[in-house]
């Protein structure tokens, strides 16, 4: 029989030595910047029930999600995010917390990679903040803010978020009177700037010709604050109105913290409207293809678990951002090792507290056994050590 | 100076759409040129191209590594993926449908089995029908499934139809009609904007003016 025992499932990875070491340092910075701002670090359980992402707004499809069974035969699937389960913690364990609830987590979560799609992998890392129990737009920039601060702490330069708010979307829909099935069609439409699309579907659909000249513009409203003005003109609709009253806030909040060549605004930014509630956003960086952050307003995830509350939050892909990394300077070198410790024919217990006394002041030693030169220069040469010891030199 | 680059998906679509953006003064003589070369430059070194295969042309701008992408809808509703379609650029027009003998009725059948080599669609078009089906995928002369009674049906692209009535086959369904179209990575429109938004406009505007000189 062929076995697998030297393969791994596709869409993972072994994270080798100086990968590894990024990797953690990456970690390291997003997560010092979460709490430099007050949120506090959890990690929810790994696995969880199957039902508490089955139904509700959080729902996701069954066939992303990772699955087992437990002893007792229910379904239990690998944590596929982490505002889900941070939700239920907020609901139950968290309930006499005093609000708002500040929280941040940096982990691994387990989807199944869709058959076609860039870059997805099965076991990725998250890093991400919920701010539950505070509503407004300061709160929506002070999200967004940390975001763009959280790439910046994570090393990049060239870094952007691009702004939109789903209520203009839902806004423009009911004002054209349409049904949810045709929306969500012209959802989708938006979402990949299909204008033409969006004419033929409505034209079938004997919208009115003012409706559809209105959605049509919709995909195109992206841009700088000349966004604002152009939104405007396109509708008088309460809806939309507010929609676009808020997000303009949120804007000018940004730009008044120094942002506002770090922000962009896409009215047809329009993924997952059934789960966010206002405004939305997304960081992106011109080294990377894919977005490397997704987050918003989702004042409706936690009434599913029998709490209501307001709530805003983003999550990074860090394998993404890393790779970002990569490709604006190069893969960094990793930090060698300080000295190599040549034991020699010394006992061990001479050479471990040598070892000790500098490991003390900070420095990294590894021991090493070997007698003959060539070995031991190979090994120092390999290690990038600054230098080689030799314990016999110590007497 | 923002470098755009344009991955074109080999044959008469990359030809086509040299001559529009031709039209718009865009250098496209590197293309011209016989060579092997697989990565072209425009003069000005505003633009750089990629000849792909045209189901790998999505794959590249998906991945952001190409900003824009000119290919058929047929291999952008076969792959599927998360892209900005910005354009039809009018040429390359085909139709996608279900072709087999008509008279046989096989989508009555309870368990139909379609050839295609567009699988993917193939299990869009079928999954929501109330038959269980069997795709067979095949990567050319799929017409031969029912001549040789490999499959009930075909699913694949029509341009004349004069391969089918040969094998005495005809149009039993039409899925939809297609076209060349421009896509766009999501993020490249975002952090190129500046580059990539006139040459959007600019091929519009140029589309625009064929079609109503009936070109």
């Amino acid at each position: 029989m062929k076995t697998n025992n030297t393969q791994i499932p596709s869409s993972v990875t072994d994270l080798l030595m100086d990968e590894c070491v990024r990797r953690r340092a990456l970690e390291k910075a997003v997560r010092t910047r979460f709490l430099s701002c007050g949120y506090r670090e959890v990690s929810p359980a790994g696995l969880e029930f199957y039902d508490t992402y089955s139904s509700g707004v959080g729902a996701r499809s069954q066939e992303e999600m990772v699955k087992t069974f437990d002893s007792r035969g229910r379904i239990l699937v690998l944590r596929p995010e982490f505002t889900t389960p941070i939700a239920r913690l907020a609901a139950t364990k968290l309930r006499d917390e005093a609000l708002p609830l500040r929280l941040c987590y940096v982990g691994t979560a387990y989807a199944n990679p869709a058959l076609k799609s860039a870059r997805q992998l099965a076991e990725f890392t998250q890093a991400g903040v919920e701010l539950l129990g505070c509503e407004g737009a300061r709160a929506d920039a002070e999200v967004v803010a940390l975001a763009l601060t959280s790439m910046r702490a994570a090393g990049l330069t060239d870094y952007m978020v691009e702004i939109g708010q789903v209520d203009f979307f839902k806004g423009l829909m009911e004002e054209a009177g349409l049904d949810e099935a045709t929306t969500e069609l012209v959802r989708a439409y938006v979402e990949e700037k299909n204008m033409l699309a969006i004419e033929l579907l409505l034209r079938g659909n004997g919208a009115a010709e003012a409706a559809i000249a209105r959605i049509r513009e919709l995909p195109m409203l992206f841009g700088g604050a000349e966004v604002f003005a152009r939104a405007e003109k396109l509708s008088a609709y309460p809806k939309c109105r507010e929609a676009l009253q808020n997000l303009r806030a949120i804007y000018d909040a940004l730009c008044a913290c120094g942002f506002e060549n770090f922000v962009t605004i896409d009215l047809g930014m329009v993924h997952a409207i059934g789960y966010y509630t206002g405004m939305i956003f997304r960081g992106i960086s011109a080294s990377f293809g894919q977005p490397l952050l997704s987050g918003g307003r989702y004042d409706g995830l936690m009434r599913d678990f029998g709490r209501p509350l307001c709530a805003v939050g983003f999550a990074m892909g860090l394998e993404h951002v890393q790779e970002a990394l990569e490709r604006q300077a190069g893969p960094a070198a990793a930090p060698g090792l300080d000295a190599l410790l040549v034991v020699g024919d010394a006992p061990l217990s001479r050479a471990w507290q040598r070892a000790e006394a500098l490991r003390a002041q900070g420095q990294s030693v590894e021991l090493c056994y070997a007698a003959d030169e060539a070995e031991i220069a190979a090994l120092a040469r390999a290690r990038r050590a600054r230098r080689v010891i030799r314990e016999e030199e110590a007497l | 100076m923002t470098q755009i680059t344009i991955a074109m998906a080999k044959g008469r679509l990359a030809e086509q759409s040299m001559e529009l953006m031709e039209a718009l003064g865009i250098d496209v003589s590197p293309l011209k040129e016989k060579s092997r070369k697989l990565v072209f430059e425009s003069g000005d070194g505003r633009f750089r191209y990629i000849m792909v295969k045209p189901s790998d042309v999505p794959t590249y701008v998906d991945h952001g590594v190409a900003d824009v992408g000119i290919v058929g809808k047929d291999t952008l509703m076969e792959e599927n993926r998360p892209l900005y379609e910005m354009l039809d650029l009018g040429f390359g027009k085909c139709r996608i449908c279900v072709c087999g003998y008509a008279e046989q009725e096989p989508l009555k059948k309870a368990h139909i089995r379609v050839a295609t080599k567009y699988t993917g669609i193939a299990a869009q078009v079928f999954a929501t029908r109330g038959s269980s089906m069997e795709i067979i995928k095949l990567n050319g002369s799929v017409e031969l499934g029912p001549v040789i009674g490999l499959s009930d049906v075909i699913l694949d692209i029509v341009e004349s139809g004069a391969t089918l009535r040969a094998n005495g086959l005809s149009v039993i369904e039409e899925i939809c009609t297609c076209s060349a179209r421009l896509v766009v990575n999501r993020v490249s429109l975002k952090t190129k904007e500046a580059a990539i938004r006139p040459f959007i406009e600019g091929m519009r505007g140029e589309v625009e003016r064929r079609k109503e000189r009936g070109v």
